[in-house]
């Protein structure tokens, strides 16, 4: 199994260039961690000491990865800035930047076995190179404070450094060279195609250098995001707890708690919809807005509701369907226009105007859904 | 099957004038947006751009302008909210934005 899972260390989920989605409360807490366990050894340079490290990842390595793929200790993954070599470089060897984000560093040291060849580990923070280079960490100056203060100079006889293209919105290439005499070359976008790049004498191809985002960029999101939308679930089920209660009829309190349950299906339905759907069917659901993709799933998921109404033994009032259907299109639509945000491929431009037209109106349907709801309910006393 | 967002919203400009054709800007976009057809860079696909800023800040030569910015709504939300410029500061390597 090549590189499946691991790309988006390069090119992170929820992250688009400039400043998304990068957190940079991580502290400045350094050295971290002790990665004894990805060395081989350390090999004598004229700059001192460096460490080879491994090519391929560790069980330890992949724990790591898991755990931060499902949200614990997000945090602190991070790797030591500095020199690093793999395979027996010497000084004819290319130079590699990469982020010290250690997922970053994993998904390209696991790409160049049988290569010699120095990774300089830049300090981004903890963050990977895509959000880094938005965030400004991955950027100019550092890179050439790196390229000073380690001595790349004195490490190879060239004069030419590999930055990630993912890189370059935080850097501006001729400066670089104008500071350091290094030439910046750009090299592919995913770092599987680091090899191939290598050999073909660093031109990347067109498809190297191309963003997409696949049906697997976009199911890897998936588990991260149900779970922050996830959030609001006990809300609906609190609120349809209380509407149950306040009844002419006499209550059974585990008969209330066992309806809400199945109240809440049509708006669980719709979060699912959102994050789920919408994310794997996005290039084939009509219209190019965001929020008008996810207003066609949520009106496929409003007539089934609608069809299977009985079974959530919802109020049987005409407003009261209303109110569902709006309010589950808000859902849809609102979760779709947040994925905006995951996507590779929205600018700042199309995603401001979409957000300033749907915002608005997503609010304003949500409000009359919830008042409907609530005159239905003073309707059930008069 | 390809990826298309809102039309002819990019706020991407090329000053012909100033390019010299080094094509940098068509290595550094992940988009495609350019092609440099006899000497000139010439924008093919407009709608393609994300905004990433890449190509105007690596032009040596001053021959690109974009505004760049998060392609992302929670942020831009959140801008209007605060009143201040889109920025995600949520985490890096989750459900952002
Ligand atoms: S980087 Fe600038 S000068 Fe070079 S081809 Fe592109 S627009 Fe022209
Ligand atoms: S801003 Fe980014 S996506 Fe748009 S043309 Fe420039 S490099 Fe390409």
């Amino acid at each position: 199994m090549k590189n499946n899972k691991d790309k988006d260390n390069d090119m992170p989920n929820g992250c688009t260039p400039k400043g998304c989605c990068c957190d940079d409360n991580h502290g400045d807490v350094y050295p971290y961690p002790p990665l004894s366990h990805c060395i081989e050894k350390y090999i004598k340079t004229s700059v001192g000491d460096v460490a080879v490290v491994k090519t391929t990842l560790d069980a330890e390595d992949k724990l790591g990865a898991f755990r931060v793929r499902i949200g614990i200790k997000r945090d602190d993954y991070r790797v030591n800035p500095g020199v690093y070599a793999v395979g027996n470089p010497d000084d004819s060897s290319p130079v590699l930047v990469s982020a010290n984000y250690k997922l970053s560093f994993d998904a390209l040291r696991k790409e160049l076995s049988d290569v010699n060849a120095w990774i300089v580990v830049i300090d981004t923070k903890g963050i990977n190179v895509w959000c880094a280079a938005g965030k400004g960490t991955f950027g100019t100056e550092e890179i050439i404070s790196k390229i000073n203060n380690l001595q790349i100079a004195k490490l190879v006889s060239h004069k030419k450094i590999i930055l990630p293209q993912l890189g370059a919105p935080g850097v501006q290439a001729h400066i670089i060279t104008k500071q350091t005499g290094f030439k910046v070359v750009f090299g592919p976008v995913r770092a599987q195609d680091i090899k191939a790049f290598l050999e073909n004498n660093m031109i990347a191809s067109r498809a190297m250098r191309t963003v997409l985002f696949s049906l697997k960029d976009r199911i890897i999101i998936i588990p991260v995001e149900l779970v922050t939308v996830s959030i609001p679930i006990p809300i609906f089920y609190v609120f349809f707890i209380i509407y149950n209660l306040i009844s002419k009829q006499p209550i059974v309190f585990g008969e209330v708690l066992l309806k809400s349950l199945l109240n809440i299906i049509p708006f669980v339905g719709a979060i699912l919809l959102g994050t789920v759907f919408v994310p794997i069917l996005l290039p084939i659901i009509p219209f190019r807005a965001f929020s008008l993709k996810g207003l066609v799933i949520g009106v496929i998921g409003s007539v089934v509701t609608m069809l299977l109404y009985p079974v959530f033994m919802l109020p049987e009032s005409i407003l009261f369907m209303i109110a569902t259907v709006l309010l589950m299109l808000v859902i849809t639509s609102y979760l779709a226009l947040n994925f905006t945000g995951t996507s590779t491929y929205t600018s700042f431009s199309g995603a401001e105007l979409e957000t300033q037209i749907t915002f608005p109106i997503a609010i304003v349907t949500a409000i009359i859904g919830v008042v409907l709801m609530i005159v239905v309910k003073i309707l059930e006393f008069v | 099957m390809e990826h298309q967002y809102i039309k002819n919203v990019a706020t991407l400009q090329l000053d012909t004038d100033k390019c010299t054709g080094c094509k940098m800007c068509t290595f550094v976009c992940p988009h495609n947006v350019f092609e440099v057809q006899n000497r000139k860079s010439v924008i093919v696909d407009l709608d393609k751009c994300m905004e990433c800023g890449a190509c105007a800040h690596n032009c040596a030569f001053d021959a690109i302008t974009v505004k760049p910015g998060v392609g992302c709504a929670f942020a831009i939300v959140r801008g209007i909210l605060t009143n201040s410029e889109p920025n995600c500061g949520c985490d890096d390597d989750g459900a952002c934005c």
